[in-house]
């Protein structure tokens, strides 16, 4: 039996079967490829990531892979990673009946992956520390000084929050120069925001547990430790002063889902992609403790309380492209002080 | 060595190239790529400085905190109530470091007095956050610096701790004679914790705190190639480069000589190893407990991680189980008599604690190096598809990080081996595997248990290989309690967290229960009847000499297992007093007593001391008194036949007069003493004068001419001018002239007639033939003093006639007493004419 578990050869490879890479919630996927495998009879091998190098660690290893790949599909818990591979060639086009009226913002036009079940990049604070009148309205609100040495922020090379920054580079570079997004990180820099390595929950208990009183997080970090007992709110903060539903707001990262490019078993990841797409999914991630905001308009509707005030509107596309210049820079400003950031 | 014999070490070094040489191997090749970056991580000198500056923190609190139940745990290895302690000390190793620290997290949950007092200002939620890691690391890590300093003490001289206690020293020179004393073992502990914290990233991650090794795998994450790692990680490789050379130095050094006796444990260091261990154990496990979730919810979790359960068990318990044979298998390769495979066995050793000091990240890197390549091994089939992408490669990478362990036991295991097993296999010509088995299987058995128990229970919750390296599928309880933490899922974490402090408690009970079957086992067979076993051809060696062995042609016996008047416990020394027809027996009771000839016991008397050891030499002077070699007393006491004392001399050193082990006493010409004995460098012969005067000594220890290793008994001829001295350890008589010159060499080791192995007893018959009695080939062996067999009498056994290690044989003219000594029977024949 050891030498079965050794070889790996406990499990048949006649069984149908499927290779899932999946970046989001080990516990929520487990759930998922359970109901997949009791309604298709197909088993699901699951590879999962550790956190701290959550994504990351499973795109450089798709990246490796892409020569012999071994993944069939990739479940990813944001964009800019699934974006980035799509354009290195490591994801093929997709399409089918579940994919046909995927709304566009959430999809690659050459569909090669498609977003569901979305995250908001929120601030989280604690509310017997910070005023709720003090707040800041918009991300540069986080430069003011009365909040100096009292912010966290994840290591920006790992999970979504490097996406954040390259969308926060994208964004502004088009609407108010690429000066901005520079000033913002020297107003980081001058307020002394602390960087972990622990990831945006890690950021969340910082803050929860006093070690600093607001943080750039997740939406689904602060409902879980909401769930916890944790004394944390969250604000939805707008990447430029607006009114309304201008599309200046909040900036939603979606969960992906791709075809691997030449992976082994194409027939049964269509199968998975098509699961992970539908509706049930979508209503079982906003359902649980993550609280997702559904991409599919009228489901959004239904769990309205988690509903995003107002989207930034932003292309992922060209987010996913400045993610790695707009990281390079955060690090070395906020890591090394001693450069001098000039861009 | 039979081609069996290399079943062992050979798997050793197969395994050694698989998980170490051939990756290393592989690494270096790739060294040629061009590096992905050119230049060193951000802050790489600030945080070789934070790493440092915690990784020295947590090792230095961690020797203090381990040094007294160190000496706690080195008592009781030796004695009773090892087991609890053991057990206790074992298993919280083996708990993840990151679970230990988590538990001590929920010691201040959200509205505690504790979070109120910390979340007033950001500097104290830092700072309690920081003292916590700290807490949770040292809580976790001074076992391993009592198991260290438990290590040392076992091999520190009881003498040293008595002599102190009667010099009434002071309390600060006790201490500092404690600390030359552990000095070793605190040492090793302390580095050991040291590269262990520096190379930890899973509890920094937790608490937020960026180190050198968080940056390292952040370096691999973002895909840097193994060129550009290699140059991220120099000064990890530095450090456990320098680290495996000072281990090794460390390990190697020879204890210090003497009587490796534990002293006795005083209750204030017992009191206070309860309650470090109650504190820093029990503490975060009760609090663990509390928080244990509702059991539909454990149903749950083993619905959804069943399978990651079994995968991770299965996986983890493979690469215990190939630990096991690598333990013995260096083993088995140290015990070898030829110097090329004890190298090999070093060099193996050397690699797997330097591969187990380097950055886990390291080694994930070099086995995808070495395995994930295209080489076509059979059709369609390439060694990444046969490696790289099944579970073996983790059961390399586990391998390649907790190797150290099988190299540590299986080192402890060869050094342990009692010489005589050791020379006794190899004087049969034949190191077979079974042969092995045999004679050594309480320890491979032990050793194996012990290294796979630990093994898996820490493969059980790896992280960076099991990260980087997991085949689809496989799962990883380790890699789930982790995205619990994240996820923020206590229940998982919890149940998941159960699963990894159940396998080390339980790996922590076998590992201790197989030690301890071993100490028994030990105790119940000797060397010699393990030597037996191997002769009697469970094995494959040459049983041929056992049949031309008749039984003993015996007249009588006398003697039973015991502690009453004319019973035995392991007697080890027999003289005859043949004008007065008594002959003397001293036991491990330290008792000596007096029979008749006839076989009645007459009297008996107490030695003054007995707590260091037992005396293995008793002599009868012609003037009829008895004197008694006092071995672990370093002294010689003379009796008369009544049991009083007439006189004594002798102590502890090295010096001219004194013993480490006195053996015997031999009665030369002028009244002249002669006494051997061995210990240290001490294997030699003093003389002394009637009154116990110094006059000159000679031999030293060795194996050439004039060299002895542990003369366990003389005689003298009946003209006084030939010494017969039976040296034991070299499997043969040498004969001196009464100032020491050597004359002639008797016999040599191995199992025919006219050679020997361990000759204990001497005694000369009338016609100047010579009866040596030999526990290791368990017979009576006739020669002439030219040193041709003349007669072998007796084969292993326990029946009539049979003997199991016999110590001494003595008579007269027409009996000879044999003392047979495991079976606790005096066995008497007649006089071979």
């Amino acid at each position: 039996m050891l030498l079965l578990t050794l070889t790996g050869c406990g499990r048949s490879a006649d069984e149908p079967h499927v290779v899932l890479y999946v970046s989001a919630d080990e516990h929520l996927a487990r759930q998922v490829i359970r109901e997949f495998r009791e309604q298709t009879g197909i088993r699901v091998d699951l590879v999962s990531d550790v956190e701290a190098k959550k994504t990351t660690g499973l795109v450089q290893r798709l990246r490796a892979e892409r020569d012999n790949p071994q993944a069939d599909v990739f479940w990813s818990s944001e964009v800019f990673m699934t974006i980035q591979l799509a354009e290195a060639g490591v994801l093929e086009p997709y399409e089918s009946e579940a994919t046909a009226d995927w709304p566009s913002t959430y999809r690659d036009p050459e569909n090669r992956w498609y977003g569901f079940a979305a995250r908001a990049r929120v601030i989280v604070y604690a509310p017997d520390r910070v005023d709720a009148d003090q707040l800041p309205d918009t991300w540069m609100g986080l430069c003011d000084s009365r909040f100096k040495g009292r912010i966290v922020m994840a290591d920006p090379r790992f999970g979504t929050t490097g996406g954040h920054l390259g969308a926060m580079k994208a964004y502004w570079t088009r609407i108010m120069g690429a000066a901005y997004y520079t000033a913002f990180l020297d107003g980081l820099a001058d307020n002394r925001v602390r960087m972990l390595p622990s990831g945006n929950a890690g950021v969340v208990q910082a803050v929860a547990r006093g070690e600093a009183d607001l943080g750039l997080t997740d939406t689904d970090d602060v409902w879980a430790a909401q769930a916890q007992g944790a004394n944390v709110r969250l604000i939805y903060p707008r990447h430029a002063a607006g009114f309304g539903n201008d599309g200046t707001g909040t900036l939603l990262i979606p969960n992906t889902v791709a075809r691997v490019a030449g992976g082994p078993n194409p027939q049964t990841a269509a199968q998975l992609i098509d699961f992970l797409l539908s509706e049930r999914i979508e209503r079982l991630l906003a359902e649980s403790v993550s609280h997702n905001i559904p991409v599919r308009p009228g489901l959004a509707e239904q769990y309205s309380e988690y509903a995003v005030p107002d989207p930034l509107h932003v292309n992922y596309a060209k987010a996913a492209g400045m993610m790695r210049t707009a990281v390079e820079q955060a690090v070395r400003r906020l890591r090394d002080k001693d450069h001098d950031d000039a861009p | 060595m039979r081609r069996s014999g290399w079943v062992l070490p050979g798997v050793a070094l197969l395994l050694w190239l698989a998980a170490v040489g051939y990756p290393v191997a592989a690494t270096i090749a790739s060294l040629s790529a061009t590096p992905t970056t050119d230049r060193p991580p951000h802050s790489a000198g600030e945080l070789l400085l934070i790493t440092t500056a915690w990784a020295l923190s947590v090792a230095l609190a961690a020797t203090v905190l381990g040094w007294i139940p160190g000496r706690v745990l080195g008592r009781a290895l030796q004695g009773r109530g090892f087991i609890p302690l053991a057990i206790a000390m074992l298993a919280p190793i083996c708990v993840p470091a990151y679970v230990v620290f988590w538990c001590w997290w929920q010691v201040w949950p959200e509205g505690s007095d504790l979070f109120d007092w910390a979340v007033q200002t950001e500097q104290r939620a830092q700072f309690l956050k920081g003292a916590t890691l700290l807490t949770g690391l040292v809580c976790w890590s001074w076992p391993i610096v009592a198991w260290c300093v438990a290590g040392a003490a076992a091999a520190t001289p009881a003498q040293r701790e008595e002599l102190l206690r009667l010099d009434s020293a002071g309390p600060v020179r006790r201490l500092v004679e404690r600390l030359r004393a552990d000095g070793r073992g605190l040492a090793l502990g302390g580095l050991i914790v040291f590269l262990v914290i520096f190379n930890h990233t899973t509890s920094f991650d937790l608490a937020g705190i960026f180190t050198f090794a968080n940056e390292l795998r952040a370096a691999d994450a973002l895909g840097a190639n193994v060129p550009a790692l290699l140059r991220v990680a120099a000064p990890a490789l530095g450090i456990a480069a320098l680290g495996t050379v000072i281990i090794w130095l460390v390990l190697g050094g020879s204890p210090p000589a003497g009587a490796r006796r534990a002293s006795r444990l005083s209750r204030s260091a017992l009191g206070a190893t309860i309650v470090i261990w109650l504190v820093s154990v029990l503490g975060p496990v009760l609090v663990f407990a509390t928080n244990l979730g509702e059991a539909d919810e454990i149903g749950e979790f083993f619905g959804l991680y069943g399978g990651a359960v079994a995968g991770t068990l299965g996986v983890a318990a493979v690469s215990g189980g190939l630990s096991a044979l690598i333990a013995v298998g260096l083993a088995a390769a140290w015990q070898d008599h030829r110097p090329l495979v004890r190298t090999l066995a070093h060099l193996q050793a050397l690699g797997w604690i330097f591969v187990a000091l380097v950055p886990g990240t390291i080694v994930g890197v070099a086995m995808e190096a070495a395995y994930n390549i295209p080489l076509t091994i059979t059709p369609g089939r390439t060694v990444a598809d046969l490696v790289y992408l099944t579970p073996a490669i983790l059961v390399a990478g586990y391998l390649a990080r907790f190797g150290f362990v099988a190299a540590l036991l299986g080192r402890w295991m060869a050094v342990r081996e009692p010489r005589e097993l050791t020379a006794l296999r190899r004087l049969d010509g034949a190191q077979t595997l079974g042969g092995m088995f045999a004679s050594s299987w309480p320890r491979f058995l032990a050793v194996g248990l012990g290294t796979m128990a630990v093994v898996t229970t820490l493969s059980l919750s790896e992280i960076p290989v099991t990260a980087r390296l997991q085949p689809p599928g496989a799962g990883s309880l380790a890699a789930a309690v982790l995205n619990a933490l994240h996820y923020q899922r206590p229940d998982t974490v919890m149940f998941a967290s159960l699963v990894l402090i159940g396998a080390a408690v339980a790996a922590a009970v076998i590992a201790v229960l197989a030690w301890a079957f071993v100490r028994r086992a030990w105790r119940g067979t000797t060397v010699a009847a393990l030597a037996a076993a191997c002769l009697l051809g469970v094995t494959g060696c040459d049983a041929s000499d056992r049949e031309s062995n008749e039984p003993l042609q015996t007249r009588f016996t006398f003697g039973s297992p015991g502690i009453s008047l004319g019973q035995f416990d392991y007697p080890r020394a027999l003289a005859v007093d043949a004008p007065n027809q008594f002959v003397y027996i001293v036991d491990k009771t330290a008792r000596v007593q007096r029979f008749g000839f006839d076989g009645r016991p007459q009297l008996q008397w107490q030695m003054p001391q007995r707590e260091n050891g037992k005396p293995t030499g008793i002599s009868v002077a012609p003037d009829g008194r008895v004197f008694v070699a006092d071995t672990h007393y370093q002294r010689i006491i003379a009796y008369d036949s009544q049991g009083h004392e007439l006189m004594r001399f002798g102590r502890y050193g090295e010096g001219p007069g004194e013993f480490i082990y006195p053996t015997d006493v031999a009665f030369g010409p002028d009244g002249r003493l002669y006494v051997s004995e061995y210990g240290g460098s001490n294997d030699r012969i003093q003389v002394f004068s009637a009154e116990g005067e110094y006059l000159f000594g000679f031999g030293s220890y060795g194996s050439e001419v004039g060299q002895y290793s542990r003369p366990q008994s003389m005689l003298f001829s009946s003209d006084r001018s030939e010494l017969y001295i039976a040296d034991a350890c070299n499997h043969r008589i040498v004969v001196v002239d009464p100032e020491g010159n050597p004359l002639r060499v008797l016999g040599g080791s191995g199992r025919g007639p006219g050679q020997f192995a361990y000759p204990y007893g001497l005694m000369g018959l009338d016609d100047g033939s010579l009866l040596v009695c030999e526990y290791g080939n368990n017979r009576v062996q006739r020669l002439s003093p030219a040193g041709e067999c003349l007669g072998l009498f007796g084969r292993p056994g326990t029946g009539d006639g049979e003997l199991h290690a016999p110590w001494a044989v003595d008579g007269d003219a027409n009996r000879v007493f044999v003392l047979d000594s495991r079976n606790n029977r005096v066995q008497v024949i007649r006089t071979p004419s």
